[in-house]
């Protein structure tokens, strides 16, 4: 699943560590959704949203 | 995935006394009785279980997906790799000397192919930091 967190994480100047703290999952993790090697959770996913103050479809795309 | 110890902050002090415990009793085994190999592969195998199934630091859904994935290869690589040596050992039996491998002995397999495709998983997860 194709996604925007790495444009959306520099937009805000985090680093992977800044964003997996902020979302209390592991850089490793961060690192796997953005290289799309993971496809996260949906509370995960709905997580990312809040955070971003986002719709889940604007960060996530099938 | 349930872990087997608590997300407390002694969890790693806990972890870390009890494979301590198991390795004392792993060498003590090995030593003290005659036959000394399967005596101490039960406490290496409790050892590694203890070691895969605890928590990680940061324990999030994709290390409980990566040790899903882990567990289930090591099963299916663990158990194939041993059947064979046994199928092999009972063929070599009577040309060459061949010990015959306990359920623990495939425990120790599957646990060791396990760990290390999850820290290989882990590791992989890690890299191209941006």
């Amino acid at each position: 699943m194709k996604n925007r967190l790495k444009e959306l994480r520099a937009a805000k100047g985090w680093s992977q560590g800044d964003l997996a703290d902020r979302l209390d999952v592991s850089r490793q993790t961060i690192n796997a959704i953005e290289t799309e090697k993971y496809d996260p959770s949906l509370p995960l996913a709905m997580k990312m949203a809040k955070l971003f103050k986002l719709p889940v479809e604007d960060i996530f795309e099938a | 995935m349930n872990p087997s110890l608590p997300p407390s902050n002694n969890s790693g002090i806990l972890l870390k006394v009890l494979v301590g415990l198991q390795l004392m009793l792993a060498v003590g085994s090995y030593f003290f009785f005659h036959e000394a190999w399967p005596a101490a592969s039960v406490s290496i195998a409790l050892i590694l279980a203890l070691v895969f199934f605890s928590r990680e630091r940061t324990h999030d859904e994709r290390v409980e997906q990566l040790k899903l994935k882990a567990i289930s290869y090591g099963i299916v690589f663990g158990l194939v790799v041993m059947t064979v040596v046994n199928i092999l050992g009972k063929m070599l039996k009577g040309i060459a000397s061949w010990p015959a491998f306990s359920g623990f002995d495939a425990l120790i397999m599957v646990l060791l192919i396990a760990l290390g495709l999850f820290h290989y998983w882990r590791w992989q997860d890690g890299r191209a930091r941006s």
